[in-house]
């Protein structure tokens, strides 16, 4: 079951195919990721957006090595001010549908992953 | 500051089901997902070749890695307190030299197993590292947005049911692997991703985060621990992979430091796995901190620094596993090739650092690689403009299109499907290897075209011969947009032509005529005052 559930848990963040009962599903992502970010105060700042995140979907604070992993999800092999800049830029061009775009799968990426940590799915 | 409402997982699911009534809006008139393909033909069930894509991150500064003697004074003209000295270059060919970081790369380009492609890029270079690398990754043009991968779709194509029923007697192994924490979106399908996100083989699982934390010791860490040891044991591949890491071997001596954190650490371990017997055809491996806008190289000694560090990391690494492929005797069936979401500006800026930029030259290595340069050392011109990059003249496509067909046993069809358009293959890999050969004759032609006059103010003539063959000739910016497209047809054999292109319009400048037919792709440079 488990597997199953966590990859429920992905699919409403990425979008999908989701498999129940031998029947199908085409799953669109459905949390909405970049209003979630929007949300949160200085979220230009990855560490900030991070562990506000956190702090929204789990009990307990978790540890700078779990930050710093995340952080490596949202912005891999980059320096924290890559996130600021093209964050900031896609608040600036909010109709820029490509900017946004990938703004947004990097969120989906970063809370698919956040959904599925035991962190998320004991509480 | 703002009240921040915590979310319980209810919530979370309560909202995202308000989203979707919204989502039509949001999603609009961009393909989210790619449309499913009926599965009309087979790969070649007897090609063993594996894949090692080494991507790093952050754009890599081509033009401090790769160097040209013809151009060499000037490229220091423009960045004098980052180019590498003369002395200090490792040399490759009379002309073509390396970075002193790149030792082990040049004992392989000595052993003939090195291809160095130069300019690859794409039409409309875009800056940003997200979408430039969505770009890469997805195999698509900078006009769309594609949620799959190159690899994730060539898996695809055969595979459409992955992941239900798998694995199976056919396909016991992952069709892809990742070294590390998350999946490579290459290998996003169009249902899922095929790849495994693998940091240790000698614990495989879905790993997730969490585990690299230290849970704390109550009734919450274990709890936390728990479920993390359940989701270690649900890995459907888990005993196909220990399996292999227990049988497979590393005999090199050369990894230096290989924890598996580390580029050798993930090589060695390909090597294992490979050795071990397990059959997966493409890995996918990250190698982050190459966006150095500052302090690219150190003050004083340029020959050190960030980008010296991170190229020696790579060529170290990449030494070490050709060296262990040889020695456990399974080096015929790997190639591996480095890419880069872009490369950097042309002029360095005050901070010892390069800029995001447009193409680079890429890496492709192995037994099977065919020695060469290919294209052309980029032409640097003293007088280039603070965002000029470099202009490119391969597509990342060709090569992709390449490692698809000659590689990995796709067909033409299939490929083309895969990349959403036709590309020529190029000429990467030897003879009597195990890859196909589909494009012996590239560069057979010689480019005959001229362009006049150069500078130019209010227009140019291109002149050129016909050769039976569509030919596409289109107009860059100096930061590698297409401002004009000047042609893309037929022309008969044997005679001249002759187009004028008006350039009345443009801001003064450089720009480059991107010249591309079969067998040949070629840029030449122009000035506009």
């Amino acid at each position: 079951m488990l597997p199953k559930r966590l990859d429920y848990c992905r699919i409403i963040v990425t979008g999908g195919n989701l498999i129940t009962k031998g029947k199908e599903f085409k799953v669109p992502p459905l949390v909405p990721v970049l209003q979630i970010a929007s949300g949160i105060t200085n979220s230009q700042n990855p560490t900030i957006l991070i562990t506000e995140l956190s702090n929204q979907l789990f009990n307990y604070p978790i540890d700078q090595s779990q930050i710093d992993t995340l952080k490596n999800i949202l912005i891999p092999g980059l320096p924290d001010f890559e996130w600021t800049l093209e964050y900031s830029n896609f608040l600036a061009n909010p109709t820029d549908d490509f900017l946004r775009i990938s703004i947004e799968s990097k969120l989906r990426n970063l809370i698919s992953v956040m959904v599925q940590m035991p962190e998320f799915q004991i509480m | 500051m703002k009240k921040t409402t915590k979310l319980n997982r209810r919530d979370f699911i309560k909202l995202s089901l308000i989203a979707y009534s919204a989502l039509p809006i949001t999603l609009s008139g961009f393909p989210l997902f790619v449309n499913e393909k009926p599965k009309e033909y087979q790969f070649s069930s007897d090609n063993e070749n594996i894949l090692v894509l080494i991507q790093l991150q952050g754009g890599n500064d081509g033009l401090n890695t790769v160097f040209d003697l013809n151009q060499y004074d000037n490229l220091q003209s423009v960045r004098s307190n980052i180019i590498i000295p003369e002395a200090s270059l490792l040399t490759v060919t009379n002309e073509t030299k390396f970075h002193p970081s790149l030792s082990g790369l040049k004992e392989i380009w000595d052993q003939e197993k090195l291809s160095i492609i130069q300019n690859v890029g794409y039409p409309n270079q875009s800056r940003s590292h997200f979408r430039s690398t969505d770009i890469w990754n997805s195999g698509s043009s900078s006009k769309e947005y594609i949620s799959s991968g190159w690899i994730g779709r060539f898996f695809y194509e055969n595979h459409p049911e992955y992941p239900e029923n798998y694995p199976d007697l056919d396909n016991p192994h992952p069709f892809a692997i990742t070294l590390g924490k998350v999946v490579s979106e290459t290998c996003q399908g169009t249902r899922t991703n095929f790849s495994l996100a693998l940091p240790d083989p000698n614990n495989p699982g879905t790993v997730l985060v969490s585990s690299t934390g230290e849970p704390p010791s109550n009734c919450y860490g274990a709890t936390i621990n728990f479920v993390n040891n359940t989701i270690l044991q649900t890995n459907a591949y888990a005993e196909a992979i220990t399996n292999a890491s227990n049988a497979g071997n590393n005999l090199s001596t050369k990894y230096g430091n290989s924890n598996n954190n580390k580029l050798a650490g993930k090589l060695k371990n390909i090597a294992k796995l490979i050795s071990g017997g397990l059959k997966t055809k493409v890995y996918v491996v990250q190698l982050g901190g190459f966006d150095n806008h500052a302090n690219q190289v150190k003050e004083g000694n340029v020959t050190q620094g960030k980008q010296s560090e991170q190229l020696k990391e790579l060529s170290d690494a990449i030494a070490a596993f050709q060296e262990d492929l040889e020695l456990l005797n399974i080096d015929k069936k790997v190639i591996g090739m480095t890419y880069s979401e872009f490369g950097r500006r042309i002029r360095s800026n005050a901070s010892l650092g390069t800029d995001h930029g447009s193409a680079a030259p890429l890496f492709l290595f192995g037994n099977c690689a065919k020695n060469q340069i290919l294209g052309d050392a980029p032409e640097i011109d003293t007088s280039v403009d603070k965002k000029e990059g470099v202009q490119m003249q391969f597509d990342f496509r060709n090569i992709y299109c390449t490692l698809l067909t000659d590689w990995l046993g796709a067909t033409k069809q299939e490929s083309s499907s895969i990349l959403f358009n036709e590309f020529e293959t190029l000429p990467l890999f030897k003879e009597s290897c195990s890859a196909t050969l589909s494009n012996k004759n590239f560069f057979s032609q010689k480019l005959e075209i001229d362009v006049y006059p150069n500078p130019a103010t209010n227009a140019i003539h291109i002149k050129f011969f016909g050769n039976k063959e569509t030919i596409k000739i289109n107009l860059y910016n100096s930061i590698g947009a297409v401002v004009k497209h000047i042609t893309n047809k037929k022309y008969n054999s044997s005679i001249q032509y002759s187009i004028k292109v008006d350039l009345k319009n443009l801001s003064k400048g450089n720009y480059f005529i991107h010249y591309q037919s079969k067998g040949i792709s070629k840029t030449k440079k122009i000035l506009k005052y």
